[in-house]
């Protein structure tokens, strides 16, 4: 076996070696046999000659050799390849739009692919990934895989249950570093055995030991990126101090560039679990944060796993509070940066996206299953010829399929190539905005799986699209013989053309009213007035507003004004309560605040007053939005009337009883951009050290990088066990309306490409209809047909094609529209512009689609589509 | 004495049993054949290349390139150690198989009777 595939693979990179040698062969055959003759008495002219003869068809021997070789496949391959790269050639027309459709098809979704490829299928560079497990605590009532508390974590990884071996704990945290500027960045606190665990090795000094675990307290290991940025690149970081949290911090490593931690959120550095506490002894009680992950014990399967971490977890939940209950504890294998659980909700939030990118392919794939069955069809004539010289059904299809395959192949490339060259914008788009805020994700790369992905797509695809054609196109000359001419006329599949086009259409439909739906409610996001001018404010969210923090930032030149709020704008709904209004329940949502909070965010009073300075003392005054004036008393002036807030878990620390209003402001967006202006708002006046007053936002004098490292340093000095993230409203708002943009980036393209397609596909069928059905319009005419019923004729057909893919497509975008504004509630399900004028607009499209090359069977000649055959 | 045509499949057999009477280049085959069976057995010239080929895809022979008796450039076929195995194996079978053919042909109905 071994010699033979040697010698195939010889003969096969060395071709021309292995023609020449068998060339001299016969050749020498050739000379031996004429000296024999020549010896036995013959000229030298009629020995030659003989021996010829006797030899017989050298050709076919030749091929014989090589058969024998096994070379003969790959002969037939290149004629193949050959022949199709021939006639894809000679029809500039099909084969461009054949590559246009696919390899836009193909570069939409390798990109899709390659998102969920870097965070659930490549892993971190890990020595070994076989058996990497996450531990994860089910809770029901969460309905989410859970993460475990410090002290859960703790008991974990001392004592691994049956079935894992070597855990390791580790929560993702932002801290605030002081370097040139301070500010918050992603880092990991791990337990000290994590890097010994998963294998890595240091790039410089060295990384965190169990065996160390005591004297590596007070020490960071540094990222490549956290080097490069915190240490400008230093060429001697070991040893150098960093400030972390106001806490000097001694470097104690740098990680290999390749490895950033085990979450999509690179790390800028790692410190360990025990000093985190330290710094941060808030969060290490009852939260759940910590992911307890590890290795499964050889010849373990991951339900007894599973089964025994279930055992022990619940155990846990005598200390857990009553909706954090654990169920059972399970045990997921880990394939990539995602734990399982999370890759399962990217995956779900996906789901529409993917859908519509797997239309877009069938779209695509439909679209060249009809242009290969117009060009397979128009080619009967051809495949007659070579039947009738004696190729077998096999060849043919065969043949027409190699063709599709070719087309595949190239598509790929270009689509790749494509994929390739937007990855970068598209990460940029995505992502850019979280750089602002100093988290940096992992690279979507276009590498080696995704490449296979979008390669197994095309040559799917070409299969789809190539085989039934080329079964249909060879169907007469089934079982061999001579065809039945009924077959033959048959055989053009024009049902099938017709089906596909309806499908076509009808999911452009879909995909254009949707993606017009979606550009609606983008334009609705984007033209939303906030209400107050997020430009210089700035919000910080403290677990405590201390005085001396306020102090602190009250001192800072760069502030303006300070206004405290139980939660800033834009930062999640207020609290939702239920107040009582002359009677009745109302849905209302109460924000305290400070006198400073309408200063700040420059709210106009419009009826009766704003807040006094003593107004958190126990007064029990209110201050109402315009539009909850108008909802709880319609037509009726609001000031002076009683809101009763009876106490309920929803407050938490904000005050309850009943307040009379004083004063109505204008209204605002306030909580998710989503649901726009706030459909009620409450404001409560609270005292500056009530513990309702979590967030402070401040005016800033501007908005430079410089103003918010002075306001990020004085909230680390005054609080450096607290959470000093800055949050610029500007950022803020940015951030919401991030997914709209996209959402109707991605729909309008997807929609706008599907009806490029379709529209192609359309106009490429009637002009193939016309070709086709040349000789008998010639004949109409010569009759004395007119042109324009001939054209009105062809358009029938066209239009029959339309309507059908409308009245299938309209339906089930509605259905669609539907299912999504169930989902979330703000989203708008019909506008007239989406159900009416875009159906419209593609039905005009789709019908000058067909109008074109129908228009052209009118001025045919008689005379020369009488000729032409 | 006639010339007989080869009886389907035997070519190879033949190729092998030539090639392990010593190195030889293909048309040097030929003549042993030819020679072998005094001539009585005729080998169609241009199967024989085919047949060569194939056996040394299959290991059997392995070919090298050499000069001839009168200096020229000829590839020249030897027999591998797989190649001798299956001579002896395929020689034995081909016996056996002359023996049945020629004890059922040779029959007598006495012998039958008996």
């Amino acid at each position: 076996m071994k010699a033979r595939l040697r010698l195939w693979w010889r003969a096969l990179v060395q071709r021309r070696r292995f023609e020449r040698e068998l060339e001299d062969e016969l050749a020498f055959h050739l000379e031996q046999r004429t000296d024999d003759l020549m010896a036995e008495g013959m000229s030298q002219v009629g020995a030659r000659r003989q021996a010829r003869i006797e030899l017989g068809q050298q050709e076919i021997h030749r091929d014989d050799c090589r058969r024998a070789r096994g070379l003969a496949m790959f002969d037939t391959l290149e004629r193949d390849l050959r022949y199709a790269l021939r006639g894809l050639w000679r029809n500039p027309g099909f084969s461009l739009t054949a590559l246009c459709v696919l390899s836009i098809a193909v570069a939409a979704n390798a990109l899709l692919f390659a998102l969920f490829n870097a965070y659930g299928f490549r892993a971190p560079p890990l020595a070994d990934t076989a058996g990497w497990v996450t531990l994860d605590a089910l809770v029901v009532r969460q309905d989410s895989l859970g993460l475990w508390s410090v002290a859960e974590a703790d008991t974990l990884v001392a004592e691994p249950p049956a079935g894992v071996r070597g855990l390791y704990g580790m929560r993702e945290v932002r801290l605030p570093v002081s370097a040139e500027i301070t500010r918050p960045v992603s880092a990991e606190a791990v337990t000290a055995n994590y890097f010994e665990l998963l294998g890595i090795r240091a790039a410089r000094g060295r990384l965190f030991s169990p065996t160390e675990a005591r004297a590596d307290r007070g020490s960071v290991v540094l990222s490549d990126l956290g080097w490069r940025r915190l240490l400008g690149a230093d060429p001697q970081p070991i040893g150098r101090e960093i400030e972390i949290a106001a806490r000097r911090f001694v470097v104690l490593g740098v990680a290999p560039p390749a490895f950033t931690g085990t979450t999509p959120i690179n790390a800028m550095f790692w410190l360990l679990e025990d000093d985190y506490r330290q710094l941060r002894p808030d969060e290490s009680d009852g939260l759940l944060r910590v992911e307890v992950s590890g290795f499964l014990s050889p010849g373990t399967h991951l339900d007894s796993a599973s089964a025994a971490l279930t055992a022990r977890a619940l155990g846990f939940n005598a200390l857990r509070d009553v909706d954090q209950q654990i169920d059972s504890g399970r045990v997921e294998a880990r394939s990539g940066y995602l734990r399982a659980a999370d890759l399962r909700d990217l995956l779900r939030a996906c789901l529409p996206i993917g859908l519509a990118f797997a239309l877009l392919l069938v779209v695509a794939a439909a679209n060249l299953a009809n242009l290969v069955l117009a060009r397979f069809a128009s080619r009967q004539r051809e495949l007659a010829v070579r039947i009738s010289v004696g190729a077998p059904r096999r060849r043919l299809v065969s043949q027409l399929l190699t063709e599709c395959l070719l087309l595949a192949l190239v598509a790929a490339a270009i689509g790749l190539l494509l994929a390739r060259l937007l990855v970068w914008p598209l990460q940029a788009a995505l992502f850019g905005l979280l750089g602002e805020f100093g988290v940096d994700i992992v690279e979507i790369l276009i590498d080696g799986q995704v490449i296979a992905y979008g390669l197994t797509l095309a040559v799917l695809a070409a299969l789809v699209f190539g085989a039934g054609p080329a079964l249909l196109a060879t169907a007469p000359w089934r079982g061999g013989g001579k065809p039945d001419p009924s077959a033959l006329q048959r055989s053009s599949g024009s049902r099938l053309r017709g089906g596909l086009m309806v499908a076509q259409l009808a999911i452009s439909v879909v995909m254009l009213v949707l993606a017009s739906l979606i550009a609606g409610n983008a334009r609705i996001v984007e033209r939303t007035e906030l209400g107050f001018d997020p430009a210089r404010t700035v919000a910080l969210h403290p677990d405590r507003a201390t005085p001396a923090l306020l102090d602190a930032l009250a001192a800072l030149p760069q502030v303006e004004q300070i206004g405290l709020a139980s939660r800033a704008p834009l930062m999640g709904t207020p609290n939702r309560a239920v107040g009582l209004v002359d009677g009745r329940s109302e849905p209302l949502f109460v924000r305290a605040v400070d006198t400073g909070y309408l200063q700040v965010f420059n709210l106009r009073t419009l009826r009766g007053r704003g807040l006094h300075a003593g107004d958190g003392d126990g007064s029990a005054v209110a201050l109402i939005s315009r539009r909850t004036a108008e909802r709880l008393w319609p037509g009726q002036d609001a000031l002076g009337r009683i809101i009763d807030l009876p106490a309920q878990d929803s407050l938490g620390a904000i005050r309850t009883g009943r307040f009379e209003v004083v004063g109505v402001v204008e209204d605002t967006v306030s909580a998710w951009f989503v649901n726009g202006i706030d459909a009620s708002a409450v404001y409560l006046p609270a005292a500056a050290d009530s513990p309702a007053l979590r967030s402070v936002i401040m005016h800033t004098r501007d908005s430079s990088a410089a103003t918010l490292d002075a306001i990020s340093r004085a909230c680390v000095r005054a609080l450096p066990e607290q959470n000093c993230e800055l949050m610029p409203m500007l950022s803020a708002v940015k951030v919401q309306r991030l997914p709209f943009l996209i959402a109707s980036r991605v729909a309008a393209s997807l929609g706008w490409i599907a009806l490029g397609i379709s529209c192609i596909g359309l106009y490429g069928l009637v002009s193939y209809l016309v070709v086709q059905k040349r000789r008998e319009i010639g004949l109409r005419l010569a009759l004395g047909a007119q042109a324009s019923r001939v054209t009105r004729e062809m358009l029938a057909g066209s239009a029959r094609q339309i309507g059908l893919g409308l009245a299938i497509g309209l339906p089930l975008a509605f259905a669609l529209s539907r299912l999504a504004a169930s989902f979330i509630e703000q989203l708008r399900s019909f506008d007239l512009v989406s159900f009416a004028l875009v159906p419209l607009g593609l039905a005009a499209l789709s019908l000058l689609a067909a109008w074109l090359p129908a228009r052209r069977s009118a001025a045919i000649p008689p005379t020369v589509a009488l000729r032409e055959d | 004495m006639g010339t007989a045509s080869l009886l389907p499949g035997t070519l190879d057999l033949l190729v092998l049993k030539a090639v392990s009477l010593g190195t030889e280049h293909g048309y040097g085959i030929l003549l042993r054949i030819q020679r072998a069976s005094g001539g009585a057995l005729e080998v169609e010239q241009g199967a024989l290349y085919p047949a060569l080929f194939r056996l040394e895809s299959q290991g059997l022979i392995a070919a090298e390139w050499g000069q001839s008796e009168n200096n020229r450039r000829a590839k020249f076929y030897t027999l591998t150690r797989t190649g001798r195995a299956r001579l002896s194996k395929e020689t034995d079978a081909w016996n056996r198989l002359v023996e049945a053919m020629g004890a059922v042909l040779g029959a007598s109905r006495a012998d039958l009777q008996a």
